[in-house]
């Protein structure tokens, strides 16, 4: 796309934010209510001036006094700071300003410590939060403009569960393409009359019909709609293609019963950047560990190599269950063979994210899920 | 209230508020400043109503107004206003990687326009959103159309410099789906 086509297609995106024009004409009427008569302004006006000037002589002679009070130290001006510039930015960073809405259009009173607490994880200060119905106004400084809008971005909710089949290159990675629903898998077993499997030995259980129509299923499943948390014992989750080392742009894969997640987070924090990226680590809880230990001593490979993930099942002799679907929020961040059993309760749960992204993650899931589901709206950024 | 404002002038405040509004905050970047700027100019227009109303075309009158206050506003801070997702929509800020790029680069894109200096940005505004050919909006600007052309120039290679020095998005922001 050319500069200018993406200009156009900004300017048709953006100018959705418009002020709304009732509003407009309303605050319009009330300011010509409380606005002078034109005689009065004028006068408003000279003595407006009048004032401007005094205050610039008062300003002069006391800038002159302080200038020969002090050694002079850069441009006139530089050394002071007008008083407004309290509740304003500090000199090393911006005040940035970011709104989020609440997902469901519930009041998002509740996820005000969530996001307190995200935004002291990575650093912030002079944080402020205001709650407005279904928005959350967050201010703070200290910490880059990109690093602002994940603090409502994510949902917060860490969840590990088992791979139950190879991953599906996905037809719907976009809304409009037909034929596609966010209950496909769902809708083919109840037609077939299987139940959705949650583990790999359900899958090899089922005939190869069923198989053939879960597949089917799998890239039908709508990756672009909105969609509530899974409350069934498996869940169809998407992400890129790259995820799974794969080429495709979207692939869905389904993943089987939970086995633990952010109700056994202990504690999560990036290493340092390597030439791969940056690398978000989690510590479980007792409970945590127990249950990852049991599952990866249960499935742990006895293979030297373990086969490409889209291989897995019928493609080969490895079973899907030796791979670890890694979940934050409702997208697939890594799919981790289980080469043996993992019995310290850590876990590596994204590799390959630049250094803002694997910051805002660890600051997130450390912090824990917000209540009520946020996205964020707009960033706003003074200085 | 509705008798504060001048009858005519109240009915063209709301025939032309809309589009106005989009403008603004086009230019501005923000929808707090385009409400300031709506609201400063429109009161001018007020209080100049008989001028205004006798233009041949008082709403590009109008626009040209709100042009030369935006350009002419001396803020001690610069805003930068970045939607990274629809108001008043359930547009999740990504749902998958083709799509998700493509806001992107969109959001980039309106990030970039924020840096440009005011009368960069105007160029664009009225030239790629607007329409206007070099001579309307150095009509507008009170400029000549040479120096709306180095306005363009210097405002579309900065963009490009930095669209394709700097790749947008962060990589795992999105949002799935589950069922």
């Amino acid at each position: 796309m050319s500069t200018e086509d993406l200009l156009t297609a900004t300017f048709a995106d953006y100018e959705g934010l418009a002020p709304d024009a009732d509003e407009l004409l309303e605050a319009l009427r009330r300011a010509a209510g409380s606005r002078p008569s034109r005689r009065r302004h004028h006068l408003v006006i000279a003595a407006s001036a009048a004032g401007v000037l005094v205050l610039a002589l008062a300003l002069t002679v006391i800038g002159l006094k302080h200038q020969r009070a002090n050694s002079p130290a850069g441009p006139p001006g530089s050394s002071t700071q007008p008083a407004s510039d309290s509740v304003s930015a500090p000199s090393t960073g911006q005040r940035l300003l970011l709104t989020c809405r609440s997902v469901t259009g519930a009041s998002v009173e509740p996820d005000r410590q969530v996001i307190q607490a995200r935004a002291a994880a990575l650093g912030a200060r002079d944080v402020t939060i205001e709650t407005v119905g279904d928005r959350l106004r967050v201010g703070l400084t200290g910490i880059a403009s990109t690093d602002v809008a994940p603090l409502c971005a994510f949902d917060g909710v860490l969840t590990v569960r088992g791979v139950v089949m190879a991953p599906v290159p996905s037809r719907c990675g976009q809304n409009s393409a037909p034929g596609c629903s966010p209950t496909a898998v769902s809708d083919a077993a109840d037609q077939d009359g299987f139940a959705v499997p949650t583990s790999d030995s359900d899958y090899t259980a089922l005939t190869s019909q069923q198989q053939t129509d879960l597949v089917q299923a799998l890239a039908s499943f709508d990756c672009g709609a909105q969609h509530t948390p899974a409350t069934t014992p498996y869940v169809v989750q998407c992400a890129p293609g790259s995820t799974f080392g794969l080429d495709d742009n979207t692939v869905a894969v389904l993943l089987g019963t939970r086995i633990t997640g952010s109700d056994e987070l202990a504690s999560a924090a990036t290493t340092p950047d390597s030439p791969q990226g940056s690398t978000v680590s989690i510590t479980l809880n007792d409970a945590g560990r127990q249950a990852l230990a049991d599952y990866t001593t249960a499935h742990a490979t006895s293979s030297a190599t373990l086969p490409h993930i889209a291989d897995c099942g019928a493609a080969s002799s490895q079973r899907c269950s030796a791979y670890l679907g890694i979940v934050t929020d409702r997208s697939v961040l890594s799919a981790m063979p289980i080469n043996h059993a993992t019995l310290d309760g850590t876990l590596q749960v994204a590799n390959h994210l630049d250094s803002h992204a694997a910051s805002a993650l660890a600051a997130n899931l450390q912090s824990g899920p917000v209540p009520v589901p946020l996205q964020p709206a707009t960033v706003t950024a003074t200085r | 209230m509705a008798d504060l404002l001048d009858g005519d002038f109240e009915a063209f405040a709301r025939r032309e508020l809309g589009w106005l509004s989009r403008y603004a905050v086009l230019l501005t970047g923000d929808p707090e400043l385009a409400r300031d700027l709506i609201q400063d100019v429109m009161l001018k227009a007020l209080a100049r109503w008989d001028r205004v109303s006798a233009a041949d075309h008082p709403r590009l009158y109008v626009r040209t107004m709100v042009t030369r206050e935006f350009l002419s506003w001396r803020r001690r801070w610069t805003v930068r206003h970045v939607r990274l997702a629809a108001s008043g929509d359930a547009t999740p800020v990504a749902t998958v990687a083709d799509h998700a790029s493509a806001v992107a680069e969109r959001n980039h894109a309106w990030v970039l326009l924020a840096g440009l200096p005011r009368q960069q940005r105007a160029v664009l505004v009225l030239r790629y959103y607007q329409g206007l050919s070099d001579d309307q909006i150095a009509t507008v600007l009170g400029c000549s159309s040479g120096t709306v052309r180095g306005y363009a120039s210097r405002g579309l290679a900065t963009l490009r410099e930095e669209l394709n020095h700097e790749a947008p998005g962060h990589a795992g922001l999105g949002r799935g789906g589950t069922t």
